[in-house]
């Protein structure tokens, strides 16, 4: 490639290549007029692209920013079923019910459940105020009298969801109707089965058993005084509760707890108020 | 003490960014800022080749010349010093030169002794060139891109200024190209260009098919590629040997 050289400059020199291409070039003591083969090209500085954002880049990420902060901020936690309340009276109803206690669906799993919702769209209420008024429709249809009982079962992938939907529900319906209705938590039915269901949580803490009695053997000395508060403490808390101070009927009042520490067996009681 | 020494220098550094920022824009300006700074490309020139640039060594120097000149084309302020980052970009510049040169290490010099004689190797071969045809033609070459010069002052146009708008992707020259054979097929609009001393965009646009605004963007180097095809200039049209369409090869 031959170049003709256009205009020299301290730095560089102008030059025109066959193909019609003006460059800069390293001026190697060139002479305008002069006609030159090999150039030391002008390197350019990267161009700049600040200004130039690439709308569509940008709009596509907005979008999908938009896309993503609707679906986990929206959608999902009011659309997306999270965990399901089966109440049980006579009439057996189900409920889907999002994370924001949003009532997705309705399924009534018997002929009487079916009767009780035919007519009530509670789609998009509040799962507290659906059940409320199941309830009360129960109570109007007859199917629940006063003295009757109200089960109640979540079930959900989050245990604590779980745990907490019951015991809100539970305190709501009896605030509102205090001893007319008894709540019951967990399927109805299998009344003895489920009755163990729920006990575990009172077990359960038997499984670290071992290590309460340890953290709170230090404080024994300066706890003497406190059985006699706690023993009268326990029974105005729960009355129907079968809890046994003698500590034999249930298999994880074990007698290694009460071999650790054979005193007067405070310290056992102020373990239970613990996991009350 | 050394705050006194210290405030003119660093006054002295923002004066030269703000040279360096008119250099950026202004050829004139850069011509000035080398100028000024030549003793500084001198020495960054003798760090790096070890012997004075009069002993062999002006191509180095030229080399520097363009480096410093890059450097400040691209000189971002809140990159640091400007001096410190030319001198990097000589001595890189500079090593590049020194790599590309060693590929033709192989190659005898013509200035190397031919035999016993004394003579040089460049003396014994036969002598082929018209020098005075090269010297008279040379001169007719200067004379006609003076000519062309003034031509394209005479737009607001100077040579530096095709060369920075010349296009750099195969493409745009593609395009440019384009353009440049729909005037040469219709007279008229490089007549109407001198005449009116307007690029006739619109037709030309319609004529060649290129985007009005790939056009609008190269307008400068348009115009002067254009100018070389109007009347006269028969030695830069000569060299541009690659453009026409027949005959010259297409590459």
């Amino acid at each position: 490639m031959k170049y003709l050289v256009m205009e020299t400059h301290p730095a560089y020199a102008v030059v025109l290549d066959e193909r019609g291409r003006f460059l800069k070039a390293a001026n190697l003591h060139y002479q305008v007029g002069e006609t030159v083969e090999d150039v030391v090209e002008l390197r350019l500085p990267p161009a700049r692209r600040r200004l130039r954002p690439a709308w569509g880049v940008v709009g596509a990420l907005a979008a999908a920013a938009c896309l993503c902060l609707g679906f986990f901020g929206y959608w999902q936690p009011n659309f997306v079923p999270y965990g399901t309340l089966r109440i049980q009276i006579n009439p057996d109803v189900e409920l889907s019910v999002s994370k924001t206690d949003r009532v997705l669906d309705l399924r009534g799993l018997n002929a009487d459940g079916e009767a009780l919702l035919e007519g009530l769209d509670l789609k998009g209420e509040d799962s507290d105020d659906a059940v409320e008024e199941l309830v009360e429709r129960a109570l109007e249809q007859g199917y629940l009298a006063p003295g009757g009982t109200v089960s109640i079962l979540a079930s959900s992938e989050d245990d604590d969801w779980q745990i907490r939907e019951e015991a809100a529900l539970q305190a709501q319906l009896e605030a509102k109707y205090g001893d007319s209705i008894a709540v019951h938590l967990g399927a109805a039915g299998t009344e003895q089965a489920p009755q163990a269901q729920p006990e575990p949580p009172a077990a359960q803490p038997e499984t670290p058993q071992p290590e309460p009695p340890a953290a709170s053997a230090p404080a024994q000395p300066a706890q003497e005084p406190a059985p006699p508060a706690s023993s009268q403490a326990r029974p105005a808390g729960d009355p129907q509760d079968d809890w046994d101070p003698t500590g034999s009927d249930y298999p994880h009042d074990s007698d290694d707890d009460d071999d650790d520490d054979d005193d007067d067996g405070g310290d056992d009681w102020d373990d239970w108020d613990e996991y009350e | 003490m050394q705050l006194e020494t210290q405030q003119p220098t660093r006054q002295a550094e923002h004066d030269l960014v703000f040279q360096v920022r008119a250099a950026q824009a202004d050829p004139a300006a850069a011509d000035t800022l080398i100028g000024q700074y030549m003793p500084f490309i001198r020495s960054e020139t003798y760090k790096f080749t070890h012997a004075p640039i009069e002993a062999g060594h002006e191509d180095e120097l030229s080399i520097a010349t363009l480096a410093f000149y890059e450097a400040a084309l691209s000189y971002q302020k809140g990159r640091g010093a400007f001096l410190p980052y030319a001198a990097a970009a000589i001595r890189n510049r500079l090593i590049d030169h020194y790599r590309a040169e060693r590929r033709h290490g192989g190659s005898v010099s013509l200035d190397a002794p031919a035999g016993e004689d004394g003579r040089l190797l460049a003396e014994t071969l036969p002598d082929t060139r018209d020098d005075i045809g090269a010297y008279d033609l040379r001169a007719a070459t200067r004379a006609e891109i003076e000519a062309f010069g003034r031509q394209l002052a005479g737009y607001g146009i100077g040579f530096s200024d095709v060369a920075d708008n010349c296009p750099r992707q195969e493409r745009t020259l593609a395009a440019c190209r384009a353009v440049l054979d729909c005037a040469r097929a219709n007279p008229i609009l490089l007549e109407k260009l001198v005449r009116t001393g307007r690029l006739p965009m619109q037709d030309l646009a319609l004529g060649s098919g290129v985007d009005k605004k790939t056009i609008e963007r190269h307008r400068k180097y348009l115009v002067a590629i254009l100018l070389a095809f109007t009347n006269g200039y028969e030695i830069i049209r000569g060299h541009l040997c690659q453009l026409t369409p027949k005959g010259g090869k297409q590459g």
